[in-house]
């Protein structure tokens, strides 16, 4: 990493450290809000970015890990700690399966079964009455158990926790990136036919691309139940994984920071404009419409470019 | 009863057929998955519901006009969203999928502008021909004939589109060979954009058509764009004869699944169809594996 | 020359497409540590021979032999493990990435085990080797068209390959540049790694094989010198009206 972006990273850290304390309560819910889509936004932007595919399946995923882990808690009193690694082993057995069947059809076919997956997991949700309910959902969700003499009943608490978990997630990603294993992904993401004619597997790399992706989306799973208290079916349509890839394109999905701009900008723009939620629909598509059209990098690519442009302007200058 | 069911499932099919032609034209030509095509079809039935209401004019003379606006409207979708991305270098994402990506966008905004124009409740759309007719046991409303019959027409129609005139020829050199057409001088854009007219009056015949059948709503273009999607896969991306024989074959599957199996998950059998077929013939029945 | 192992074999490969028959019966070795040439009129089937050497897709009859290992419906990547690199007509790159990480990329694959430090080295002579070093940190996509051909060869060579097949490695050049590609493959060659190439153009052919195979309509019907060849009737025949002079 270089010293600039050394310093945003222990700027934006410091900073998520800080917020809470000083912010009241909504804010403070807005911000955990916040976190929580950003993990969600970087697990769309791994699957766009490593496996080269629109994912409109990713809620399923989600969905996964957070019935699975709030299943095991309601239903068979696990504790938090204990049913997460099994939800997330779920998540990435089911994710692997389906990678290994679909990741060799191309973009539209690859779309077109995820979409079936997705929905074929929904309906399981909501019809299996016998263990999660139904339609009507899981109810008082309780947040984890304490850890290690660490508690999570307070908002701030949890607060922390989900962004310990964001982090986390960043930091495995940035080590990732540079790692051998990280570099091959990215080769099969720039140039899939050249990549293997180099030597790469490239079915292996984007099973695992995918991989990479439901997990993050099934930690992000994991954080929702205790989050929201109440889980149903209706949140994990196909709205929900368009809601990650409107953020994952808002922000871009070539930088670490992009899904987190993404997210932070579809919680707080509509937060400021006083925005109805009737019409997010209409600006979640006219958002994903002008970002294609006219800032395809999303606004993390849009300040790469500004600050090329200014640092050149400076060359120019001396 | 089963005859019954095997009638009524043909019609459906015919529709599904004009549906699914609308959208495998467009990928045959362009190679484009239009996400929005659903919606096309919604406004197509809104479309031709608004004629019929503010000019007071019977159905088959609000049709042809319907028809031609929702073929205009599915132009500009191509000049002015689809076109510039196709020529686009690709940069974070390939061409490919940031087209699906704002024929996603399109849709929610179609939908909300439906929403906003029409409101969110159902409507009803007469076609104004009531009356029965018998055919052996089978009761057939005079409706359902004139559906099918309209169906025949359109496709006669476009086969005669397809294969009597030197734009449908360029159409289908074009779906041959996109490079090679180009080449000898044909102006692909052009008629890329007279495939997206025409299929926006398919679109729009098949929405009117289905408003009359069920009813006309705002959200009544995400099953037929599904549909569309599985019928077009299982008979090949691309072909028409694919298109049609897949879209009558689904109308049958769903009406037979529905009233044998189970209505609740009539939608979840023609997925898992449709999973198989692609996982086992990911060129579909007459499709060029590309 | 004829002492040299036999490093690849090919055993009668046949491929049709659908009705059409792009390569009938093509037999040929390459014998390591020489450069070989694969010509042939537009349509001979030589760029489908090369696509099937390298795995591109897989042969409808015959095999491939590399030594004694089969290569014939193996995957491209496992084809490359086994120490066969290729360029690809018009280059391909990672398009996003710089000039030395393109390489570094094509060390990593091939060299999982080895150390951070031995793979950068690895990468920087394969750099200096082709003469791109002060474009390391350029980006792949912004490089000019002769410098996107030097990094695919590039790519190819960080591979450490045992059998280097180069596409049409001498298409768009002009005769300065020739003369310079040509110099770089022998130099390649005297490196230790054996060559096999397809062309069309056919003076930078003769200037640089040891030795030829022509192709016509999916068959070999010449093999041989540079000199044997230029003197084929049925090659000249072959080629109907190019004007040859070599």
């Amino acid at each position: 990493m270089s010293i600039l972006e050394r310093i945003w990273s222990a700027l934006f850290t410091v900073a998520m450290l800080i917020a809470p304390l000083l912010l009241g309560d909504y804010q403070a819910y807005l911000l955990t809000l916040t976190v929580i889509w950003a993990i969600l936004a970087l697990s769309m932007a791994i699957v766009l970015g490593l496996a080269g595919q629109i994912n409109l399946g990713q809620a399923a995923f989600v969905a996964i890990g957070a019935y699975t882990s709030s299943v095991l808690r309601l239903r068979y009193g696990l504790d938090f700690w204990l049913a997460a690694p099994i939800a997330l082993v779920a998540v990435i057995v089911v994710a692997a399966l389906m990678g290994l069947l679909t990741l060799r059809l191309r973009g539209p076919f690859f779309i077109l079964v995820m979409l079936a997956f997705a929905e074929i997991v929904r309906l399981l949700i909501a019809n299996w009455q016998d263990v999660t309910n139904g339609p009507l959902g899981l109810r008082d969700i309780a947040p984890p158990e304490p850890l290690l003499g660490l508690h999570f009943e307070t908002k701030i608490a949890f607060y922390y926790l989900s962004l310990a978990v964001l982090l986390s997630c960043l930091i495995g990603l940035s080590r990732l990136k540079r790692s051998n294993i990280g570099r091959l992904l990215i080769a099969v993401r720039e140039d899939d036919v050249l990549a293997e004619f180099v030597g790469i597997p490239i079915m292996r790399n984007k099973i695992l691309g995918l991989c990479i992706g439901a997990f993050v989306a099934g930690l992000g799973g994991l954080l929702l139940g205790p989050f929201l208290t109440i889980l149903a079916p209706s949140q994990f349509t196909l709205f929900a994984s368009v809601d990650m890839i409107v953020m994952a394109v808002v922000g871009g999905i070539a930088t670490l920071a992009g899904p987190l701009l993404g997210a932070a900008f579809l919680v707080y723009v509509p937060e400021l404009l006083s925005f109805s939620s009737d019409y997010r629909p209409a600006m979640m598509g006219a958002l994903l419409i002008l970002m294609t059209l006219f800032a395809p990098r999303g606004l993390a690519g849009l300040a790469l470019d500004l600050r090329t442009a200014l640092t050149r302007r400076e060359q120019h200058d001396e | 009863m089963l005859a019954q069911q095997l009638a009524n499932g043909v019609v459906l099919g015919c529709v599904y057929a004009l549906c699914a032609l609308g959208f495998t034209l467009v990928f045959g030509a362009a190679r484009v998955v239009n996400f929005a095509y659903g919606e096309l079809l919604m406004i197509g039935a809104f479309f031709t519901l608004t004629v019929m209401q503010t000019l007071s004019v019977p159905f088959f003379v609000a049709l042809p006009v319907a028809m031609s606006g929702v073929a205009l409207l599915s132009v500009l979708v191509f000049y002015l969203t689809i076109r510039p991305l196709q020529r686009r270098a690709t940069t974070a994402l390939s061409g490919e999928l940031q087209i699906i990506l704002v024929t996603l966008g399109l849709l929610y905004v179609l939908r909300e502008a439906a929403n906003f124009l029409w409101g969110t409740a159902p409507r009803q759309m007469d076609m104004g021909i009531h009356g029965i007719v018998l055919i052996g046991k089978v009761v057939v409303t005079e409706q359902r004939l004139a559906v099918m019959a309209i169906t025949c027409v359109l496709v006669l129609a476009l086969y005669g589109l397809l294969y009597r005139t030197r734009v449908g020829r360029a159409l289908r050199a074009i779906a041959q060979n996109r490079e090679g057409a180009a080449a000898i001088g044909l102006n692909a854009d052009r008629i890329t954009a007279f495939v997206f007219a025409v299929s926006g009056a398919l679109a729009c015949a098949a929405g009117s058509l289905l408003g009359c059948l069920y009813a006309v709503a705002s959200d009544m273009g995400a099953s037929p764009l599904l549909k569309s999607f599985v019928i077009v896969i299982f008979g090949g991306l691309g072909s028409v004869p694919g298109a049609i024989v897949g879209g009558i074959l689904i109308g049958l599957l769903e009406n037979l699944s529905g009233a044998y199996l189970s209505f609740a998950f009539k939608d979840v059998i023609t997925f898992a169809v449709l999973i198989a077929v692609l996982l086992l013939r990911p060129a579909g029945l007459f499709g060029r594996a590309t | 020359m004829t002492n040299s192992p036999v490093l690849l074999r090919v055993d009668a490969i046949a491929k049709h497409f659908g009705g059409v028959q792009a390569v009938a019966d093509v037999s040929l070795q390459v014998d390591a540590g020489e450069i070989l040439g694969l010509i042939g009129p537009n349509g001979a089937g030589k760029t489908t021979t090369f696509n099937l050497i390298s795995g591109r897709f897989p042969p409808s009859g015959g095999s491939v032999w590399l030594e004694d290992k089969r290569l014939t419906g193996l995957r491209p990547d496992r084809i490359a493990a086994l120490g066969v690199a290729r360029t690809f007509q018009g280059t391909r790159l990672f398009p996003q990435l710089t000039v030395a990480d393109n390489i570094e990329t094509a060390v990593i694959a091939s060299a999982k085990l080895v150390g951070r430090e031995l793979q950068r080295d690895r990468a920087e002579q394969v750099l200096a080797f082709i003469g791109l070093e002060r474009l390391g940190s350029a980006v792949a996509a912004s490089l000019a068209y002769a410098h996107r051909s030097l990094l695919g060869l590039g790519i190819a060579l960080a591979l450490r390959p045992r059998l280097l097949l180069l596409d049409e490695p001498f298409a768009g050049m002009n005769p300065r540049e020739t003369v310079d590609a040509a110099q770089m493959v022998r130099r390649i060659r005297d490196t230790g790694v054996t060559v096999l190439l397809v062309e069309h153009d056919m003076p930078a052919v003769m200037s640089v094989c040891d030795r030829i195979v022509v192709l016509d309509q999916g068959r070999k019907i010449a093999e041989g010198s540079p000199a044997d060849i230029r003197a084929n009737r049925r090659v000249i025949e072959a080629y109907l009206g190019v004007d040859e002079d070599a």
